[in-house]
């Protein structure tokens, strides 16, 4: 038997998992952003990030994020400068989760 | 009479021209006071640390952080503006973008935002950045290296 287990290669060859990653902030002058209704808040103004990975699908990202597949068109539309095609996405992409 | 007419209308002319002069000279006075007011906004310094104190200063000063860590991040400006976007985007040394948040400050002369991530499970070891973002243009950014506890 080696010293590692089977796994530990494939998971030394995966990149970091950053979907975890907590974030906040603060200012001693803030201004008050145009549109403050969160709903026409734009898109990426706290956002989280997700890397896709083999597998994956906007609807399957949209259910794990936000639980019901139909919130796959927020990602989309979060992401319109790297996302063409809706059914369309590769593993290594970086998407902001709204 | 002729002598009377001869001087009056030329004062009646100047007089006319101060009149238009001095209302021209009031909107553009005022004008240009509201542009002068609103000055660019510029990120002096970039500081990375531990902690912040209540001004959204860096405590606790460093570049090299443990993997349970939260990172600070304070972006000290200069500047006078109604609305300005900061924006900080934290990146792994593979190119993955860790996160990214944006914030909008109103300042007036000196101002300092902060801007902080953390981990539940802890930073995977490496080199990290974050590149600071005034209304979408760089405006600076630092490098730092997390490491594990030995």
């Amino acid at each position: 038997m080696g010293l590692f287990k089977k796994n530990d290669a494939k998971e030394g060859q995966r990149p970091p998992d950053f979907s975890n990653v907590r974030s906040g902030g603060s200012s001693s002058a803030p201004g008050t952003p145009p549109g403050s209704d969160p709903e026409s808040a734009a898109p990426g103004t706290h956002a989280r990030m997700y890397t896709v990975v083999k597998g994956d699908s906007l609807f399957k990202i949209a259910k794990k994020e936000y639980g019901h597949e139909s919130a796959w068109h927020r990602i989309f539309d979060a992401n319109r400068d790297q996302i063409e095609d809706p059914d369309l996405i590769y593993p290594g992409q970086h998407l902001r989760i709204p | 009479m002729r002598t009377r007419i001869h001087l009056i209308a030329p004062a009646l002319l100047i007089g006319a021209l101060a009149l238009v002069s001095c209302s021209k000279s009031s909107t553009s006075t005022t004008a240009q006071s509201d542009q002068a007011n609103a000055t660019a906004v510029t990120v002096s310094h970039i500081d990375l640390g531990r902690n912040v104190d209540g001004d959204q200063r860096v405590t606790d000063q460093t570049h090299e952080f443990k993997p349970n860590e939260t990172i600070y991040a304070s972006v000290l400006t200069n500047g006078n503006a109604p609305n300005t976007e900061i924006k900080a985007r934290w990146t792994y040394q593979d190119g993955q973008v860790v996160d990214e948040s944006s914030q909008t400050i109103a300042p007036q002369g000196a101002a300092a935002t902060e801007f902080h991530i953390s981990k539940p499970d802890g930073w995977p070891a490496g080199t990290y950045k974050v590149e600071v973002f005034v209304n979408g243009s760089s405006a600076g950014s630092e490098q730092f290296e997390v490491k594990r506890t030995s």
